[in-house]
């Protein structure tokens, strides 16, 4: 951690001196902490580093400066020693305020930090633009609304949009369901995201080679085979990389031409090199290999995308695709040309997000994010505020003996330019890293929609310099100001009064500390409600007891030389005879997937009824519903007797269809699909409780989607849930694995993380939120501290008045308390005022939690009182042990 | 030498830290944290170099060329962490050193002809 934060700092000095110095001073800084003998002295170990750290980067960037301004600017040659000057003593300004400099950079620099990372993911969600030639042209045809839009559509649709040439110059095909599987390099078996595309669409995307070709139009990949749903299963015989990719597999991009690695299982040849900062779907893919839409069988939805015709507006292609759909539609058959009807085909532009809850989260984020900045901005004042009535006087000293107010202005403007900038040189390096955090920890359902990347760029750099730059004005005018009384007179009378500055100024940081307060409220409020939203998320029942499943998933080698069936075989016999495991069951889609989604027609006893259900389908062994202990209400589950047709259905399915009736006995034809050579015709004979899927909604469960199982007899699908008989045998499961495959790769995970993955949204902006309010109420709290210890030491003179005329300790102690208090109670008061107006646009993003719950506003509020007791504790200890005697003494 | 010495003129008078840290090397190299190390022991903790302070300080000195980065540790090392680097004095160094004394010296001598300080002998018997 301690190295962590260090390194993070050490972005302040130039890349140079970082590069050739920072591993050495990161080390010999740890042996200094280590060195000092307890927290006092490790605490004052890094006050000192911090100031030594930014002298230095200082130095140096200074003295680069100078070296650009002389080769740059030649003719401001004569005046470099003035500005020179001006700037040391700006610098020394700055630097000696001691602890109060280290506060200003580290307070502004995390804010700078937290906005700038706020904005780069509001940029690359809502506001940039793709990054594609002619984004505006670029369109996707799909269906939905909201974050459950998808472009995905039946490749027999594909001719008859392509027909539509008025409105469509192009119609394009990529599908994202492939892993590539690089096998050479240091790090072992490992997968990479690869798509399929069809040739041409990397050209229309404006991709750009460094080595090879692009796809011609006879590029195909070869079928192998039938998967489980008795679809086409492809190998792609060539395939186009990453530049990244190539680099790290093959040494560069000209050796990587010509060279063979595997694509889901199967040997591939390198024919192309795209540049690097190519994206396409997302950033993650670094494969593309060659589709053929003639070889997908109809039902597998592949994703389109559009090029519109030159003058065709966006309004009128989605006019025409509203209205086309219907008969695009009824030539795939009835069932089809309903479902148009009742939701109709809509046009999106490439990477637009319409999520609205995505969109909400990110403005919230971005709130909260100001509100930092803000509290930060307010304690800045507040600390200088405190140092600036000293400084008046010197001020309106230098101004009676003939100094000129401009030259002191530009000084103080000078300093606070100087804080500023060490403060966003930490803030860019804290932005640049937690940018690369957010980035790792989002979840595939949000950065599948992102065409562009969450980095600190060129646009967020302009975005921290104007916010810097605001933030410039907001803290140094106001103090500049008062700074610059130029009343010698009314300078020096403050002085005989009394050190806490006039009763004005006492105001101004009294009421920024309410600021404060009442900002963190706000946060914190928002902080406890998406947590408390995220674990309701966490507890909905998932139709089974989660506790110990493991999801198991068994990549094989290409090429290895172990028969998939006999890796099956040793697999299953080893797990089912493992101490830690109770049950282990092959599986085919597991939750919280959906499975494969199929259109069914329905028959009792031989008639057939009018209902086309739709639903999920699993192939499952008969151990399956053991492993889950998930419950089957009604008939039984499998048996080893069962023919391959036998079917157990989801009993959300059963009463949708069976309203008041038993399922058991009654048929179900899948059209389309022929599992594995037993016909498409299924018998029921057993009804499972409903096992969640990421289909149902937090609300509700999606009646289009119910769980059907079937039978897994032949196929080989190499995954597995398996149920532990105590969850920290983990390790144990997958080391078990690995020694029965060593070449493969092997995933095993916690079927309860992985429905948690599901809201990594929810989950990030709870983190952030709870992120944003602790640094809240930290900065809050080091406020009322620094103005109660301020006015404490202001009025020593006063208190000992008071105490030689009777006051005793207590008396004084409640004085102070009472004075914070009020301060923090306005604050306070102001908060939950805020947080509940904000709570109710907000509430929507909330489940499982009122976003008026008094327990969370009363905790907020609790907890923010006693930290102001407890930061007031000790100027007010301080203040009741004035000794009046000694005091009136001297 | 008397080229050197010439030379080294130019960067006196070196600061106290400067002083210290070219004093700490001119026995043996030393790596960053033992330098710190060597110069609170030899101070009594009066001079006390932050990691930052030291390396502020080490990258002028060997900018100027008054210390020079070894590329392998001095022989004999043992436990060595390869992502340390050691710094030994150069000739350069050794004469700014030992001019920069020199300087302190007379700046002495000229006290102790006011006695304001102490004699020679009497220093170190106090001490």
């Amino acid at each position: 951690m301690t190295s962590r934060i260090y390194r993070a700092l050490l972005h302040l000095l130039p890349r140079d001196r970082r590069n050739r110095y920072g591993e050495q001073m990161d080390l010999t800084f740890r042996d200094v902490v280590d060195e000092a003998a307890g927290p006092v002295a490790k605490t004052a170990a890094w006050g000192a580093e911090i100031r030594g750290l930014m002298r230095f980067a200082l130095r140096e960037h200074a003295q680069r400066l100078g070296v650009w301004i002389d080769r740059a600017l030649p003719w401001m040659g004569r005046h470099r020693p003035r500005i020179g000057s001006e700037f040391r003593w700006a610098g020394r300004g700055f630097l000696g305020r001691g602890w109060r400099a280290v506060m200003v950079v580290a307070l502004l620099g995390v804010a700078f930090a937290a906005n700038t990372v706020v904005f780069s993911a509001a940029d690359s969600f809502l506001l940039r633009p793709s990054p594609y030639p002619h984004p505006e042209r670029l369109v996707a045809i799909g269906r939905g609304a909201g974050s459950v839009w998808s472009a995905y559509g039946s490749p027999d649709t594909i001719p008859a949009w392509r027909s539509f040439t008025d409105t469509f110059s192009q119609v394009l095909a990529y599908d994202r369901e492939y892993s590539a599987f690089v096998t050479s390099g240091d790090q072992g078996p490992h997968g990479v995201a690869a798509v399929q595309v069809e040739p041409g669409l990397l050209e229309l995307l404006g991709a750009r080679l460094v080595a090879g070709r692009f796809f011609a139009p006879t590029d195909r990949p070869m079928i192998i085979g039938k998967n489980g749903m008795g679809w086409n299963r492809f190998a792609p015989t060539l395939s186009i990389i990453s530049e990244t990719l190539a680099r790290q597999e093959f040494g560069g991009a000209s050796q990587a031409i010509g060279r063979t690695f595997a694509v889901d299982k199967h040997p591939t040849t390198v024919v192309g090199v795209l540049a690097a900062g190519f994206r396409f779907p997302t950033g993650a893919e670094q494969v593309w290999t060659p589709l053929d839409v003639s070889l997908i069988n109809v039902g597998h939805g592949i994703e389109f995308l559009e090029q519109l015709a030159p003058g065709v507006t966006f309004e009128r292609a989605a006019a025409v695709v509203r209205e086309r759909d219907a008969s695009v539609q009824s030539r795939r058959g009835a069932v089809y040309y309903e479902r148009s009807v009742k939701e109709p085909a809509s046009l999106r532009r490439l990477g637009e997000n319409q999520d609205a809850k995505m969109q909400k989260i990110v403005w919230l984020l971005a709130g909260a994010a100001g509100c930092l900045l803000l509290i930060a901005c307010a304690n800045v004042v507040n600390l200088e505020l405190a140092a600036a009535i000293p400084r008046a006087r010197n001020s309106a000293i230098a101004i009676a003996l003939g100094a000129s107010p401009a030259s002191l202005l530009g000084t103080s403007l000078l300093e606070g330019a100087i804080g500023i900038l060490l403060s966003a040189a930490l803030g860019a390096a804290l932005a640049w890293q937690a940018a690369a955090s957010l980035t790792a920890l989002l979840p595939a359902s949000v950065s599948s929609t992102l065409a562009n990347p969450i980095d600190v760029d060129a646009r967020a750099v302009a975005f921290m310099t104007l916010v810097a730059g605001l933030a410039w004005l907001v803290t140094t005018l106001p103090v500049a100001f008062v700074a610059l009384r130029t009343d010698v007179v009314d300078a020096l009378r403050l002085d005989t009064r009394s050190s806490a500055g006039s009763a004005g100024s006492t105001m101004v940081r009294r009421l920024l500390t309410s600021a404060e307060v009442a900002l963190s409220v706000l946060l914190l409020v928002g902080a406890l409600l998406s947590s408390r939203s995220y674990s309701s998320l966490l507890s909905i029942p998932k139709g089974f007891n989660v506790s110990g499943v493991v999801a198991v998933d068994i990549v094989q080698q290409p090429g290895a030389s172990d028969k998939p069936e006999a890796v099956e075989e040793r697999t299953l016999n080893a797990l089912r005879t493992a101490p830690f495991v109770s049950y282990a069951a092959e599986a085919m889609g597991i939750p919280p997937g959906s499975g494969g989604a199929v259109t069914s027609t329905l028959s009792v006893n031989g008639q057939e009824r009018a209902e086309r259900p739709t639903a999920s389908l699993y192939g499952v062994d008969p151990q399956f519903f053991q492993a889950m202990a998930l419950p089957i209400v009604e008939g039984r589950s499998f048996t080893a007797a069962d023919a391959p047709g036998a079917i157990v259905v989801d009993e959300g399915f059963a009463r949708k269809y069976w309203p008041g009736g038993s399922a058991i006995g009654s048929v179900i034809n899948f059209r389309n699909i022929s599992i594995a050579g037993t016909g498409s015709k299924y018998t029921i004979v057993g009804v499972a409780s409903h096992m969640r899927n990421s289909r149902d909604t937090p609300t509700g469960v999606s009646a289009d989607a119910f769980p059907l199982y079937y039978r897994l007899s032949e196929f080989v699908s190499l995954t597995y849930v398996v149920r532990l008989n105590d969850e920290k045998r983990l390790d144990d499961l997958k080391a078990l694995l690995k020694g029965l495959t060593p070449t493969s790769r092997v995933r095993a995970e916690f079927v309860r993380d992985s429905y948690a993955k599901a809201y990594a949204n929810e989950l990030i902006a709870a983190s952030i939120m709870r992120t944003f309010g602790a640094l809240a109420l930290v900065v809050a709290v080091t406020g009322i501290y620094s103005v109660m210890a301020y006015m404490v030491s202001g009025r020593t003179r006063e208190i000992g008045l008071r105490m030689a005329l009777g006051a005793d300790g207590r008396a004084i102690t409640g004085m102070v308390l009472s004075s914070s208090l009020s301060m923090v109670l306005a604050g306070a008061t102001i908060g939950v005022v805020d947080a509940l107006i904000a709570a109710r646009w907000g509430s929507s993003l909330l489940f499982g939690v009122s976003a008026r719950d008094p327990w969370i506003y009363a905790s907020v509020a609790v907890v923010v009182i006693v930290t102001a007791v407890i930061a007031t504790w000790r100027p007010a200890l301080v203040a009741s042990r004035v000794d009046p005697s000694r005091l009136l003494r001297d | 030498m008397r080229a050197t010495q010439s030379s080294a003129a130019r960067f006196l008078p070196l600061s106290p830290q400067v002083f210290q840290i070219l004093l700490a090397v001119s026995d043996h190299p030393l790596h960053g944290y033992a330098i710190i190390a060597d110069i609170a022991d030899r101070t009594n903790g009066e001079v006390k170099l932050t990691a930052s302070t030291l390396y502020d300080a080490l990258a002028r000195l060997v900018d100027q060329e008054l210390l020079s980065e070894l590329d392998a540790p001095p022989v004999g090392t043992v436990d060595h962490d390869a992502r340390r680097r050691y710094y030994a004095l150069t000739e350069l160094g050794r004469d700014a050193v030992k001019l920069e004394a020199a300087r302190l010296q007379r700046l002495v001598d000229m006290a102790r002809d006011k006695n304001l300080a102490p004699a020679l002998g009497r220093a170190r018997g106090r001490k």
